[in-house]
């Protein structure tokens, strides 16, 4: 059955067309002058509330006389300097080490505060072994590797076996001679060892390094004084999750955002249009037209807007200049919104882009505070 | 243009028509018009409903607009659109489209006449419709637009939001119904002939 083509379209009158787009045309600008319609929250978080109790009762119910299994209390051992030996799990820590191990016959759990350990783990099937340093997750499958945390950054080196380290629902496996940091992702022991080697020979960074216990990130050692030195002002500046802090708000102020092309008198977003509009211009002119709108839509306060706008140029397969800039505009604009997943996300998308910059470390210590 | 140049003429279009500016707005109308109107009618055949249909599914466009996230290219999103306005009407049982029955005269229209054959295409739509006034929304969706629109099958379930397995039955299910109603109809039978078209256009 061949049906394409057989079927012609009536072509509509030219008059009833009109007719149509003029209609279209008053619709449009009636709508665009309507405040948009508010979404009828409380009205939502009524119902979701009312729903969770309905579940929740149904599954009270539904429990109800059922013989509850207690779980096997884990052991719980404070780990400081000094070696340990689990029977199936060499642990050498450090002088500095602090963390808690949680041991059930299935699972032993390290949760590092500080410091920095050596492991030896005997593969065992069906048990699982993990090391938790702030958000990311290290599970081992039978191998030798250390952890070093400074409450910031961590960095993997495995030596034999293989690991996978899990962090915002990303699994990397790691294996011999290979290493995975916060900055880097993954990496090689060889490259690590070199980055040390480096830092040690430069002065500027060995100073800067002396408010951090780990030097393989120079750009957070690079902006965390700053950071501290709003925090321990004691103007009302502390960061706590879920809120846009004064001390956040003033590092992602003073990161310099790439300025908009300039096109003479005042700025619009409507100007940036009509240039982006005109014949003969480039993808990458076109890009940062667009990139200026969104920048004059986050200073004029229409974060939304501008987020619109940026939606535009953030495709993966975008390869224009304004992607870096636009892409931490992102960032700025939803961190300085609030702390929440959205935040996360545009600064683990910029930290996948783009690893060095003062850009990818303040997006970086973004990503710890969320985590802490 | 390359795609990805088109791509950024659409966001600076739809950046255009946010703003309310009527040049936008016409001009999107314009440029997609076309298409829109093609895809409606290939789905629900000559309809006297066509116009508030168009209009229907354009303002569902411009209400939407601020929702396009740039995922998918703006054809594309407003075809999905389009098809959600003609499942909409589909679905409406009351405003369901029936096909006018054919008069005795025209019942079966001698084929040497010159124009006979345009006839017996134009009849062979008509029949072709009626058969598909009996299939659900759902059937009738992915049967024209794959058999009559020409569109892949994967194409078609992203449209109608279904997966590729249950369009492949969809279409399969309302072939057979064509099928089985060609074969007590001749004039339908010898519109879904392969070729006919091309032999009236010679």
């Amino acid at each position: 059955m061949k049906l394409v083509g057989k079927v012609p379209v009536e072509p509509l009158e030219e008059e009833r067309l009109t007719n149509i787009e003029r209609n279209l045309v008053v619709h449009v600008s009636e709508m665009a002058q309507r405040p948009a319609a508010r979404a009828p929250s409380r009205m939502l978080a009524f119902a979701a509330v009312a729903f969770a109790v309905l579940v929740a009762g149904f599954i009270g119910w539904k429990l109800r006389g059922a013989d509850v299994v207690p779980a096997t209390e884990p052991e719980r051992i404070a780990l400081m300097q000094g070696k340990l030996d689990l029977g199936d799990a060499d642990i050498a820590s450090s002088p500095n080490a602090n963390a808690t191990i949680e041991r059930t016959p299935g699972r032993v759990v390290i949760v590092m505060k500080i410091g920095r350990l050596d492991l030896h783990v005997e593969h065992k099937p069906g048990r699982l072994f993990v090391v938790r340093a702030g958000d990311v997750e290290i599970e081992d499958v039978g191998t030798r590797f250390s952890v070093d945390y400074d409450g910031k950054n961590v960095d993997v080196r495995v030596t034999e076996g293989e690991v996978k380290v899990k962090r915002n629902g990303t699994v990397v496996a790691i294996k011999a001679n290979e290493a995975w940091t916060l900055e880097l992702g993954k990496t090689t022991i060889a490259v690590l060892a070199e980055r040390a080697a480096s830092h040690a020979t430069s002065p500027q960074t060995t100073a800067q390094t002396t408010t951090q216990t780990t030097a393989t990130n120079e750009n957070v050692v690079a902006i965390a004084p700053t950071a501290n030195a709003n925090a321990g002002s004691g103007s009302g500046t502390t960061t706590h999750k879920g809120g846009a802090t004064n001390a956040r708000k003033a590092i992602l102020g003073r990161t310099p955002q790439a300025p908009a092309i300039d096109l003479g008198g005042k700025p619009s977003v409507k100007s940036y249009i009509d240039y982006a509009n005109e014949p003969g211009r480039t993808l990458d002119e076109k890009a940062w037209a667009l990139y200026g709108s969104a920048l004059l839509q986050h200073k004029t306060k229409h974060d939304k807007e501008a987020l619109y706008t940026l939606s535009g140029l953030l495709r993966p397969d975008r390869k224009v200049n304004a992607y870096k800039p636009a892409l931490w505009l992102q960032v700025r604009i939803r961190c300085l919104q609030a702390m929440d997943d959205k935040c996360r996300e545009a600064a683990s998308l910029y930290l996948q882009k783009f690893v060095s910059g003062p850009e990818a470390g303040i997006a970086q210590q973004i990503l710890s505070e969320i985590s802490q | 243009m390359t795609v990805a140049t088109a791509y950024v003429e659409d966001v600076l279009l739809v950046d255009r028509c946010l703003t309310g500016e009527p040049a936008a707005t016409r001009e999107l109308f314009r440029r997609h018009r076309g298409r829109v109107h093609a895809c409606l009618f290939r789905v629900l055949g000559s309809n006297r409903d066509m116009d508030d249909l168009l209009q229907e599914a354009f303002i569902q466009v411009f209400q939407s607009l601020r929702g396009w996230r740039a995922e998918a290219s703006l054809a594309t999103w407003i075809d999905r659109v389009s098809v959600r306005v003609a499942y909409r009407y589909l679905s409406q049982k009351h405003r369901r489209i029936v096909t006018e029955p054919l008069t005795d005269d025209e019942a079966i229209p001698s084929t040497d006449a010159p124009g006979a054959r345009r006839q017996l295409a134009r009849d062979g739509v008509k029949r072709l419709y009626a058969v598909l006034d009996e299939l659900g929304a759902a059937s009738r969706l992915a049967f024209t637009l794959h058999e009559i629109d020409g569109r892949p099958l994967a194409d078609v379930a992203e449209l109608v939001g279904s997966s590729v397995t249950a369009t492949k039955l969809r279409v399969w299910r309302a072939r057979k119904k064509v099928e089985q109603a060609a074969a007590a109809d001749p004039i339908l039978s010898e519109f879904l002939e392969p070729g006919l078209m091309q032999k009236e256009s010679a």
